[in-house]
């Protein structure tokens, strides 16, 4: 399933959620070509905003990506406390929840490096190009090596502007 | 490691020069490492298409999210145009 922007951003913030958008999809908002299948999103653990979030998401069928079906497992605040990062599967498309990301930043440490975006009729955080290519270049997975190099020229380009 | 070590507790004569040779061989490759690193950032920065990425930035966050919104729509459709030949091919 394609997963929409769209479709996932608006019911969090109706939903009151705090998040900061991260990973591929802030990538491709920072203008990269590359592409990507899920949203990463970096959530506080704050006990209302778990709440927020475990009601806004349960409507969605949210279930564990790659987990085999049938399994008892229940998405509420209680799930979400006991876990930290979560790989889901939603009716929305394919959502990963970090309470921290690689390199144990938490929203908080991550939120001074956000920025608000206006899109889909809501405004949301997004990580900054910077913050973002810092996350990628800790995590040091081969993967991200040429998204890293495109990150780094779209900064370059971001700059000449 | 432990030879670097030897040289932090001070040991001293031959074994110290040893120690001091092995010190700078270690920072010697890790300044390699990191030379090397950059090197390859460069190369793959330079193989990078600009101006499929200057064209991006001209757009809103909107219209990107929508074009790459376009793209995933047209990777799933050669997916399942991909599943169903080889579904044809196998005989099933």
């Amino acid at each position: 399933m394609a997963v929409d922007l769209a479709q996932i951003i608006p019911p969090l913030i109706r939903g009151k959620v705090d998040f900061i958008l991260i990973g591929g999809m802030a990538a491709i908002l920072h203008g990269s070509a590359r592409v990507t299948f899920d949203v990463d999103l970096a959530y506080s653990r704050t006990d209302d905003n778990i709440e927020r979030l475990a009601a806004t998401l349960a409507p969605h069928a949210p279930y564990l990506r790659g987990a085999p079906p049938n399994l008892p497992f229940t998405w509420d605040a209680k799930t979400i406390r006991s876990g930290l990062n979560f790989t889901l599967t939603t009716e929305l498309g394919d959502v990963d929840l970090l309470g921290e990301v690689i390199g144990g930043e938490s929203y908080s440490d991550l939120l001074p490096h956000s920025f608000e975006v206006e899109a889909f009729g809501v405004r949301f955080k997004c990580i900054d190009l910077p913050t973002l290519i810092r996350i990628k270049e800790t995590a040091g997975r081969p993967k991200d090596l040429e998204a890293i190099a495109e990150l780094r020229v779209l900064l370059e380009e971001s700059e000449k502007k | 490691m432990s030879i670097v070590l030897q040289n932090t507790f001070g040991l001293g004569g031959g074994r110290f020069a040893v120690s001091r040779a092995a010190g700078h061989c270690v920072i010697l490759t890790l300044m390699k490492m990191a030379a090397a690193k950059l090197e390859n950032l460069s190369e793959r920065m330079r193989d990078v298409d600009r101006t499929l990425l200057r064209e991006n930035l001209k757009l809103t966050f909107e219209q990107r999210a929508h074009k790459h919104l376009r793209v995933l729509q047209m990777v799933e459709e050669l997916r399942r145009v991909g599943k169903k030949l080889r579904q044809k091919s196998d005989g099933r």
